[in-house]
């Protein structure tokens, strides 16, 4: 059910008709002459809707190039620091969710509770600021900001974006792994004469993991958008920081483009975490009746 | 709150504390602005000033008091983040509600729209929508409620597809009562008490929404401040004057923790308390 939608989602229906209305009224009227757009807004929205289709949103008024392309390009920087920060993220955050949940109440898991929340309850953007002042201006351990494919630029935006991955899937993990625990299969792995450690590792983990991996895709996709802040604070040439600069300059041709494939990489992380959660999980199968 | 809600929470001292704080924070922001100077009063001789000779948390560049933008920072965003929580508030229980009572393709239709809204880059829309019509706080009031009406709903629908069923709401259909006065007069003061613990979480996701977009220049505009806006003006001095944007970004960080640690312990007890068969939260039937 939810994948029919979200399929309807990719091919773009509620963004055609939300983008003329969200970004062209009053633009649209400034520049109408300017471009040639003073014809009547169904047709504007025809060519919208035909080009998205076929990838072509017109020329961008700030690069001078076609819009689509230049969105295009942007889209692979931005998956080189949400990508990496997601798998980072999730991996330390299992770890630490697992370890916390085994010894639910012990000193260990308050301390992982209480950093949970303070790094939920901490703005990406501040934290990125900080962080440049201690690491970059204080230590010049690594670049204030700019692209580059190596450490020194993309250790900080990485270990930024990875905050809230971690902290939600350790919180994630760690109650899944308490649920888990109690459930019946654990005793008789126990009265089996099983050790602590295999039952984790061979029974509780597996059933554990299962939220934790539909959830890394929801995470990755929120991430997407919620790298924005991050790509602006270090000049990451991302999709973010392009639909930012498209938006001051009242671009609308890549705000189009920008906002048209955000919106699509966000839905195809969306349904890859539903297809996830139902191939890993025969449940939710049963359930949703396919 | 409710009452129930409420005498647990004196009982337990950690939240206690943290209770005290939000309640100083918002107290601050209500009874601050009469007490600081004007947070606008630039004054060259002053700028730049580090914490200690240029007040509490020093001086932006412009010779401005951190401590009193501060103060109407603070404010601007408790009330932005306050109103949008009461209007998602209402439009998700209301349409939540709706769709869990009425079932059908009103479901359908109204559930649908929640998928749609979920699965949308909210935050680049909300800033297309702020730069196309110029926005005030109160369009930024109506965006952000339109990003957080649809948690209530899901929630809001699933218990009131739980209450159709049950006696009360039955026996009120049976003496005749319309379909609005069942949903205004039964479902709504049943399932509010539900919505404590999201409602505190949503608070401490739109301080931190609001804050990203105005960083970015899409939120709040100036003359106004925000924690936000804040942090954006502090960046190109971060090198030289690290106050300006530290003392914003804690002030925001420790009040979006308090409200995260109140809805989650919130959160913990509801359902700590529906699981043991007892009503924390007693609605009114």
């Amino acid at each position: 059910m939810s994948i029919v939608f979200l399929l309807m989602q990719v091919l773009g229906d509620p963004v055609r008709r939300m983008l003329p209305i969200g970004t062209s009224e009053e633009r649209v009227a400034e520049l109408r002459t300017a471009l040639g757009l003073d014809v009547p807004l169904w047709q504007q929205f025809w060519d919208f809707a035909t080009g998205a289709f076929t990838g072509d949103f017109g020329q961008s008024l700030w690069l001078g190039t076609p819009a689509f392309p230049a969105a295009v390009s942007a889209i692979p920087h931005t998956l080189a620091i949400v990508v990496p920060a997601c798998l980072i993220g999730v991996a330390a955050g299992g770890v630490v969710g697992l370890a916390a949940g085994r010894r639910q109440g012990s000193r260990f898991d308050r301390i992982v509770m209480g950093c949970n929340y303070v790094l939920i309850s901490i703005a990406e953007f501040w934290l990125a600021l900080v962080l440049v002042y201690l690491f970059a201006v204080q230590f010049g351990l690594v670049a204030t900001s700019g692209y580059g494919l190596d450490f020194r630029h993309l250790a900080l935006p990485i270990l930024v974006l990875a905050t809230h991955p971690f902290a939600h899937t350790a919180q994630v993990m760690r109650a899944s792994v308490i649920q888990e625990s109690a459930a019946a299969y654990v005793t008789t792995a126990r009265a089996r004469g099983l050790s602590e450690s295999a039952i984790a590792r061979r029974h509780v983990l597996p059933n554990a993991a299962l939220p934790v991996a539909a959830l890394a895709f929801y995470d990755l996709s929120r991430l997407f958008i919620a790298g924005t802040v991050v790509e602006v604070v270090f000049a990451w040439p991302g999709l973010g920081r392009l639909a930012v600069g498209a938006l001051e300059r009242g671009d609308i041709r890549l705000v189009e483009a920008t906002v048209f494939l955000a919106a699509v990489i966000v839905c195809i992380f969306n349904l890859l975490g539903d297809l996830v959660a139902h191939r890993l999980d025969p449940r939710i199968r049963a359930t949703s009746g396919r | 709150m409710s009452t129930g809600l409420l005498s647990a929470l004196k009982k337990d001292r950690w939240m206690t504390c943290v209770a005290i704080v939000v309640l100083a924070i918002l107290g601050w922001s209500i009874v601050g602005p009469f007490i600081v100077p004007d947070p606008n009063v630039v004054d060259l001789s002053r700028r730049l000033q580090p914490p200690g000779e240029g007040g509490l948390f020093g001086t932006d560049a412009l010779g401005r008091s951190v401590a009193a933008q501060l103060t109407y920072g603070l404010r601007t965003s408790l009330v932005v983040a306050g109103i949008t929580v009461v209007a998602g508030l209402a439009l998700g229980v209301l349409a939540g509600l709706t769709a869990g009572y009425r079932m059908g393709w009103t479901d359908w239709a109204i559930m649908r729209m929640v998928d749609i809204q979920m699965s949308l880059p909210i935050l680049l829309i909300a800033a297309a929508i702020m730069i196309s019509t110029d926005g005030g706080i109160w369009v930024l009031v109506v965006i952000l409620t339109l990003t957080s009406w649809m948690v209530y709903a899901r929630v809001a629908r699933t218990l009131a597809m739980r209450a159709r069923s049950t006696d009360f709401v039955v026996a009120t259909e049976s003496l005749g009562a319309s379909p609005r006065r069942v949903l205004f007069r039964h479902l709504v003061p049943n399932v509010l008490p539900s919505m404590t613990a999201l409602a505190s979480l949503e608070f401490a996701r739109i301080l931190l929404a609001e804050a990203g977009l105005s960083f970015l220049g899409f939120g709040v505009q100036p003359p106004s401040v925000s924690v936000g806006t804040m942090i954006a003006g502090g960046r190109e001095y971060l090198v030289s004057a690290w106050w300006i944007t530290t003392f914003p970004g804690l002030a925001l960080a420790l009040v979006v923790l308090s409200f995260n640690l109140l809805g989650s312990w919130a959160e913990r007890m509801t359902s700590a308390a529906s699981e043991a068969g007892v009503s924390l939260t007693q609605g009114k039937v």
